[in-house]
């Protein structure tokens, strides 16, 4: 039998009347306490604290002790300790984010509780070898399980969000004016100089969108000293950004919890969870997703949707780049001068389509070759590993997709997985600004552009019919006409463009009163 | 009603026939779907024309099969038997477009208020459409299903139950044998192509999302035929994981309600390291 001493007494009250012993957390971290049948606070103090147990999910004990332990009084408790002398000091650990401030990683725990795609049971039962014994499976999920490249996101819970979010109604409204707003003195938009080159075009056309709003603002990359560092910094894939080398002086929390990260992956992809931490922790997300955007709104981060108007403009091949094989295959008559506003039936390519290999992909065109073999095509399925980048002499330069595009009556769009993500880039960017009319599986609703208004979607398997009917029926070249018509519409309304750019300096502006 | 899209390959019209006579208040359209099933179509007409309901408008879909002799067996069967129905209306899809496009033609063409599905490897019971016509009035419900009896490779009995949305959004009991109303289809948007199969089950889930029970008529009507060509067993089985994922992308599960999350297999959902673009 054991005998509570006084100084047990007394830090059982202190530790009772803060409210912060987590009976709940402490049972179910210790099964070995619920066996023993001992009051869980009792428990803590007689034994559990030397057990380096801790009372809550947010207090470690043996960091407190290493620490502390010294000027402890006799069998004083180290979680009454820290009640009676260091409330206002944190004492959890803190995994791989050992860079972090306690602060910083309390308020991306705090988001991270928020998140719709994370679910602490779906993380515990998706790492059966993880003991949760004194950390609670969301805190583990942070501080290791993302750094440690694990299964952290639930699929399902990211089909449910991302299909009740296609279920809104989703129209685009201009943000109101801000009369008096403030604004950083200098913007840097970064890429990293070794990534996909599709990211730096992303940043490219992020840095004119910018420009446009008359903000001064820069394109910046990984080797941008530090010294140079613009009042807001914008970091463009966080996921490639952060991870490729060369970036290490930009990881500093300072920067990190005052920019802004612009993300392009899709959720269910290991290198969306990893670029994650890096959205928690910052000032605001812009994302290219709009359905994506809506699960960081949710954490109570300040976002955007990245939807800048496309700038509607020929593609010129520079002499380097026309003794790319991709130029030197093209027929005489593809590689004449055209435009985007060429009418369709005066270009000379059916079809194009430019991506990276996936099990949906291999299906679409496997179960399709021989159709395809009657049109004139340029499909470009890739199945090379790797990103694109600059540094590969046999790479697509960035423009080509938009070169083909321009010169093709039906830009194909098959998504890469089994989420019909809207790939702006893709569609919007290359395609339909290249006057090329978008055919699709269908897409997640987008603010501005509709089906059978801007594209046209269908079934993977009866995308043929569709496109047959265009191309070989006087109705279907009406309609591809129109479409084609429609998406010009969009990109040269005045008000609409003037709008975008109030928009995007709103939302600058509401980050940067958040940060400076 | 859905307008077939300007781009829908038009069907080529192999066999048609109507009776001269006023329609049938209570006629039942039959969608009869057929992909490579010649040496079982016979036996499925043959429990068709056996029905105890009289008034039956058959719509026959061949998907483009590839077995050279499939018309003229149907053929040769509709010629001999056609009295037997109101009406028969056979078509010939160009080339394969999948079972949901197939129905939806079937429907678009139906000339009564509920259509009964079945493809052309399983068979009915005599009495099975007189009695689901009978439980779709007196319930008044959006459609009807009985329990399925299972033959072929395996003998057996379905797992038809109640329809409840709470347990249907964990896994799929009910087949999609069973009698629909046209305006009830009309108002679901038909049946949607799924790749690798679960068509079945996106329909009943479109119920779901609509707010409509469909009735449960507790008696083996209808013969589902197991074998190695079943396209559950074919495509959907290897493909389960994405499908789940893609069921609740289509038909989600609203935010302020407990996402049921399915046992773990041995093979799980994988999250896979895609190229960024």
């Amino acid at each position: 039998m054991t005998t509570l001493t006084l100084m047990n007494k007394k830090d059982i009250q202190t530790i009772l009347s803060s409210q912060l012993f987590n009976a709940e957390f402490y049972l179910t971290s210790y099964p070995d306490v619920k066996n023993s049948g001992i009051d869980p606070i009792i428990h803590y103090v007689l034994f559990g604290c030397h057990e380096n147990k801790n009372p809550n999910d947010t207090f470690n004990t043996q960091t407190y002790k290493n620490l502390f332990q010294s000027t402890f009084e006799k069998d004083e408790n180290p979680f009454a300790h820290y009640l009676r002398h260091n409330e206002n000091l944190y004492f959890f650990e803190k995994g791989l984010l050992q860079n972090n401030s306690h602060e910083v990683l309390l308020n991306c725990l705090n988001k991270i509780k928020k998140y719709p795609y994370f679910n602490p049971e779906y993380y515990q039962a998706a790492n059966p070898n993880i003991k949760f014994e004194g950390i609670s499976a969301t805190r583990h999920a942070l501080l290791y399980g993302i750094g440690e490249g694990r299964t952290v996101l639930s699929p399902r819970h990211i089909a449910q969000h991302l299909g009740w979010e296609c279920k809104q109604q989703l129209t685009y409204t201009p943000a109101k004016p801000s009369g008096k707003a403030v604004l950083p003195e200098s913007v840097g938009v970064f890429y990293h100089s070794e990534g996909n080159i599709f990211i730096q075009e992303l940043a490219e056309i992020l840095c004119n969108y910018i420009k446009r709003s008359k903000i001064n603002v820069q394109l910046m990359t990984e080797k941008t000293p530090v010294s140079e560092r613009p009042e807001l910094c914008i970091f463009c894939a966080p996921h490639e950004f952060f991870f490729l080398r060369g970036s290490e002086h930009w990881k500093n929390e300072d920067i990190l919890t005052s920019s802004i990260m612009f993300n392009t992956e899709q959720p269910h992809t290991l290198w969306f969870t990893r670029g994650l931490i890096y959205c928690l922790m910052s000032a605001g997300v812009i994302d290219i997703c709009h359905q994506n955007m809506a699960s960081f709104k949710n954490t109570g981060l300040n976002v955007f949707h990245f939807d800048p108007l496309p700038v509607v403009k020929k593609t010129t091949l520079t002499q380097t780049e026309k003794k790319h094989p991709f130029f030197r295959v093209l027929s005489e008559e593809t590689k004449n001068s055209s435009s985007p506003l060429c009418p369709l039936e005066e270009r000379p390519l059916d079809i194009s389509f430019f991506g990276n290999t996936s099990g949906n992909r291999e299906r679409f065109f496997s179960h399709n070759t021989e159709f395809f073999t009657e049109y004139s095509c340029f499909l470009y399925y890739r199945k090379t590993d790797g990103p694109l980048t600059h540094s590969d002499k046999y790479s697509v330069p960035a423009n080509f997709p938009r070169y083909i595009a321009e010169r093709s009556k039906i830009a194909l769009n098959i998504h890469r997985d089994d989420f019909g993500f809207f790939e702006w880039h893709r569609l919007v960017q290359q395609n339909m600004a290249s006057g090329a009319v978008v055919v699709t599986e269908e897409c997640f609703p987008h603010p501005l552009y509709k089906n059978g208004t801007h594209y046209l979607s269908e079934s993977a398997r009866h995308i043929p019919n569709l496109i047959e009917w265009l191309l070989n029926t006087d109705d279907g070249m009406a309609e591809a006409a129109r479409i084609q018509k429609n998406c010009f519409r969009v990109f040269a309304n005045k008000s609409l463009a003037l709008s975008k750019l109030n928009d995007i300096r709103s939302y600058l502006a509401s980050v940067w009163s958040t940060v400076q | 009603m859905i307008s077939p899209k300007p781009w829908d390959p038009a069907p080529n019209q192999i066999f048609s026939f109507c009776k001269a006579t006023p329609v049938p208040s209570d006629l039942i359209s039959i969608c009869l779907t057929n992909y490579n099933y010649a040496n079982f179509i016979k036996e499925c007409l043959e429990s068709l024309a056996a029905q105890t309901h009289e008034a039956l408008d058959l719509i026959i879909i061949d998907d483009a099969s590839d077995e050279a002799d499939t018309h003229e067996i149907i053929l040769s069967w509709l010629t001999e038997h056609k009295k037997r129905f109101y009406k028969i209306t056979f078509l010939a899809n160009a080339f394969n477009q999948g079972p949901s496009f197939s129905r939806n033609l079937a429907f678009q063409h139906a000339a009564g208020e509920s259509v009964f599905i079945i493809d052309a490897d399983n068979t009915l019971y005599p009495t099975a459409l007189e009695k689901l016509y009978a439980a779709l009035n007196n319930g008044q419900f959006p459609a009807v299903y009985s329990q399925l009896e299972e033959f072929g490779e395996r003998r057996g009995i379905g797992r038809a139950d109640i329809f409840n949305p709470e347990l249907l959004k964990k896994n799929n009991y009910v087949d999609v044998m069973a009698l629909i109303r046209k305006n009830i289809w009309a108002e679901l948007g038909g049946f949607t192509d799924i790749d690798r199969g679960w068509e079945d089950y996106d329909f009943w889930l479109k119920f779901i999302d609509h707010n409509l029970e469909p009735g449960y008529l507790p008696e083996i009507l209808c013969r589902y035929r197991v074998h190695n060509k079943s396209r559950t067993v074919r495509d959907a089985l290897s493909a389960h994981d994405n499908l789940e994922l893609i069921m609740e992308l289509r038909h989600p599960t609203p935010p302020d309600q407990k996402l049921y999350m399915p046992p773990k297999r041995h093979s799980g959902p994988t999250l896979r390291i895609i190229e960024a673009d």
